[in-house]
């Protein structure tokens, strides 16, 4: 791979952490290990080529209220160098979000000005070209309100990995909802995470459908009492998809609370690696933290591997976490079929009620219906 | 709030008496002296040597707790008491068989038990059977003359289909100087109704143990095998690194008990597991009070259909101890079953870390297993940990795993108090109650030995 070619006017110190990121991509090890017999296998990824990251075909538009501000991330990084310039001052210990860092091609820059309740943003990505390797810097300033729609489509033999960025000032509230349906050839690799001040509160919606292989992280990290996290998780995975996804909330102040829901289903030959993680450190007290990971397995062909962490370090606290692996009850099949519906029915039914406690978090008619619709199709292969 | 382990009578030890003792570190000559003493066959050396030239070859794990200070340079891997086995008390070296009543062993071999053996640094010392048993066929044996005595039984079940000696690094390094341990041998049919024991002692500084416990429950039969571990308390770190390998064959059922108790500077990297053929069960009890740094993951393989396996561990850490335990359990057959629950106990700035694996292969049709971790954190600076591993590759399973943590609420001791206990009264009554579900399962003389390792002494109160 030839050393990354800044685009123009970008400062040296990015050129610098360009290079930097290259180099720990290629020498951290391609084979993720997880667990006994659980990984992820980077070797498998049709990582993109330099030259082809800096193409930009897609098709994608951001509409907004006139009180929001959106740049792109060359403007941003001159306007909030404090905000951004963070995000880019140690080199990643993750291999593919250093790949990202050192190609990144595009980015964008979303300020929610203080004390504004603003209409939703919509982000919509028809994927086109190759490779797309962007950045989003969602800042939301002091009580100010937003929630933002990611919804991302299209796409071949693609590859897109994206990196989210929220930072939520004190009394703040962001609720980001994204819903992943590329088509099967594609890889989407997703990086998301919050800082949360004192008083705000960030919700992750994050709906994993589309795509071969998708890799998809979401870090909540409260730092300041009284923050809330919450995220909330939806995957499906049919064919030959396979799904790594992982939910962390770091909680480093008193008085925070947490609570993270996944709920997936899997048909075919999909196989899924769910993590999960809340922390408590030592000077965090009085926090709540609850984390729910639950699988139904449609097809025997199918794998889940779950790997839920607790990391407790104070015991002024009240944690809890679980996971289950599972397939639709019989007994409820049975309930169903005796009044009426065919076996097929029942199960659909089933797997369709499954889902709605995370996409009733929404609130959103058409993206749920476009959400349900897929999870009956895919119910029924 | 003050919770401390009594340890004055494991604390405590005798002056050094060996017979031998090997220089400290692991090299082949130690391996070939280790063998040559024991008189062994030419394939055990072999096997010995096979290990101890993989364990060269692997890394120290870098998952789990950080082993920077174990250095095994400075660990003597083979210290012989000087003492023959015997068969009677009163023929065992006075020194240690104090050592031996202060812990309570004697008693308890009289009291409950059908038959008791006693190990010393690398050698058991004392191994009795009550006579019942061995007229039924039931093997009781110290490992060592197991391997002369009955070399067809220990060839095909040592360290072959359940640990093999490739396992991981600290398996090899078992494999290359074990010394000692039990084998039990339980004829088909056979239901041995009172439980065998096994006491195993460190005395040597700097010690190494590495007894290995061979159990094989052929077609049919039960026998209930309880451990206990202890070391005196030396500045020097000392190792455990045993292998306890069951082998449950069909219909058969093993109870495995074991309390581990080594004193704060032990390493306990220990290996544990049970293969569990058609019908059988294993079942696991598992306490772990002392060592600084415990890894220990008692494994059950379901290898045969209806095949099950319970857990049941708890875990305490002090003031710089590090427990980090679990179960792991392999579901490879159909209708298997397991039942895990660990719970934990964390104070002083102790860490305890539930380790658990679960898997589900894609022969296990209706496998179900469900998995309960709690954590009581004693105090602000002691951390809790839960780190279990779940691979399922089929849709017919019922798995969950669910955990908690949190400290002991002041409305339960509120609750108490009004109902005229002392703070100090509330609080030990809620401890107890924690562990009471582990402790029943216990034998009566280790429940009693629990519940006397975790004395409450309260200081200051809560809140």
């Amino acid at each position: 791979m030839p050393a990354p070619a800044s685009p123009n006017k970008e400062p040296e110190w990015l050129a610098e952490h360009r290079k930097a990121s290259l180099e720990r991509f290629k020498t951290l090890p391609s084979l993720i290990k997880y667990g006994l017999g659980i990984f992820a296998d980077t070797n498998l990824l049709q990582t993109p080529q330099l030259n082809h990251a800096s193409q930009s075909t897609d098709d994608q538009q951001i509409t907004s209220d006139s009180r929001v501000e959106v740049c792109t991330l060359a403007e941003g990084i001159e306007k909030y160098p404090s905000h951004i310039a963070k995000c880019f001052s140690t080199v990643p210990q993750d291999k593919l979000l250093a790949l990202h860092h050192a190609i990144f091609s595009t980015g964008t820059v979303i300020r929610v000005p203080a004390n504004t309740s603003c209409k939703p943003v919509q982000i919509n990505l028809t994927l086109k070209s190759e490779a797309r390797i962007e950045f989003l810097f969602i800042i939301a300033e002091k009580n100010s309100s937003v929630t933002i729609f990611d919804n991302a489509q299209g796409g071949q033999a693609s590859y897109r990995s994206q990196a989210v960025h929220i930072t939520a000032q004190e009394g703040a509230t962001v609720k980001y909802i994204s819903t992943q349906q590329f088509e099967e050839q594609t890889t989407s690799i997703s990086r998301k995470q919050a800082s949360v001040a004192k008083n705000a509160s960030v919700t992750w919606i994050d709906c994993c459908l589309g795509s071969k292989f998708a890799q998809s992280t979401t870090k909540t990290i409260l730092e300041e009492q009284e923050a809330e996290g919450k995220t909330y998780g939806l995957f499906f995975g049919t064919n030959k998809q396979v799904f790594d996804l992982n939910a962390q909330t770091i909680h480093r102040a008193s008085k925070t609370s947490s609570n993270m829901l996944t709920k997936g289903a899997l048909n075919g030959n999909a196989k899924t690696i769910y993590r999960g993680l809340v922390r408590i450190e030592q000077d965090a007290h009085e926090c709540i933290g609850h984390q729910k990971e639950d699988t139904l397995m449609l097809s025997e062909h199918a794998e889940a591997d779950a790997v839920p962490y607790l990391e407790i370090n104070n015991n002024n606290v009240k944690c809890g976490h679980g996971a289950t692996v599972c397939q639709p009850d019989k007994e409820k099949i049975f309930y169903l079929m005796s009044r009426g519906l065919s076996e097929q029915e029942a199960k659909k039914n089933m797997v369709e009620g499954f889902f709605e406690p995370v996409i009733l978090e929404i609130n959103d008619d058409a993206i749920s219906n476009q959400i349900r619709e897929t999870i009956s199709r895919y119910a029924e292969c | 709030m003050e919770f401390t382990i009594d340890r004055s009578k494991y604390d405590e030890s005798n002056e050094d008496t060996s017979a031998y003792k090997a220089p400290p570190g692991i090299t082949k000559e130690i391996v070939l002296q280790i063998s040559k003493q024991k008189n062994e066959p030419e394939w055990m050396l072999q096997k010995r040597l096979a290990a101890l030239e993989l364990f060269a070859k692997t890394p120290l794990p870098k998952w789990g707790p950080n082993l920077d200070k174990l250095d095994l340079n400075k660990i003597t891997f083979f210290v012989r008491p000087g003492a023959k086995e015997a068969k009677t008390w009163d023929e065992v070296p006075e020194a240690i068989r104090k050592t031996a009543e202060r812990i309570g062993i004697p008693e308890a071999e009289r009291l409950h038990l059908s038959g008791a053996g006693y190990q010393y640094d690398s050698d058991v010392v004392y191994h009795n059977l009550k006579k019942e048993w061995d007229e039924k066929g039931v093997i009781f044996e110290n490992m060592d003359i197991a391997v002369k005595k009955y070399p067809e039984l220990v060839k095909k079940y040592f360290m072959t289909s359940c640990v093999p000696i490739n396992d991981h690094k600290f398996v090899m390094l078992h494999a290359a100087v074990w010394s000692g341990g039990t084998f039990i041998y339980v004829p088909q049919g056979v239901k041995v109704t009172v439980p065998l024991q096994a006491y195993f002692r460190m005395n040597a500084q700097s010690g190494g143990q590495f007894e290995h416990t061979l159990i094989i429950a052929d077609k049919d039969s039960e026998v209930h095998y309880i451990e206990g571990c202890s070391a005196p308390r030396f500045e020097a770190n000392a190792l455990h690194a045993g292998c306890v390998e069951l082998h449950v064959l069909e219909g058969a059922k093993i109870k495995y008990s074991s309390v581990e108790n080594w004193s704060k500077n032990t390493y306990n990297l220990n290996t544990k597991r049970a293969v569990v053929s058609k019908n059988g069960t294993v079942a696991w009890v598992n306490g772990n009070m002392g060592s600084g740094c415990t890894m220990l993951y008692p494994c059950s393989i379901l290898a045969g259909e209806n095949a099950h396996a319970d857990y049941l561990g708890i875990a305490f850490a002090g003031p710089g101890q590090n427990q980090d335990t679990g179960s792991k359990v392999i579901h490879a057959s159909p209708n298997t079953t397991s039942n895990i629950r660990a719970k934990s106990i964390s104070k002083g700035g102790g860490i305890s870390s539930y380790r658990g694996y679960l898997r589900a292969t894609n022969a296990a049709k209706n496998a179900r297993t469900s998995v309960v971790c709690d954590a009581l954190l004693i105090d602000d600076k002691s951390t809790s940990n839960t780190y279990p591993f779940m691979k399922i590759d089929n849709n017919q399973v019922e798995i969950s795993h669910e955990a908690s943590v949190g400290k002991i609420g002041e409305e339960e001791i509120f609750y108490l108090m009004s109902r005229g206990l002392s703070e100090e009264e509330a609080l030990k009554m809620i401890v107890a109650g924690f562990i009471e579900p582990i402790v029943r399962q216990l034998p009566l003389e280790y429940a009693v030995e629990l519940n006397k390792l975790i004395e409450l002494e309260m200081e200051n109160s809560v809140g």
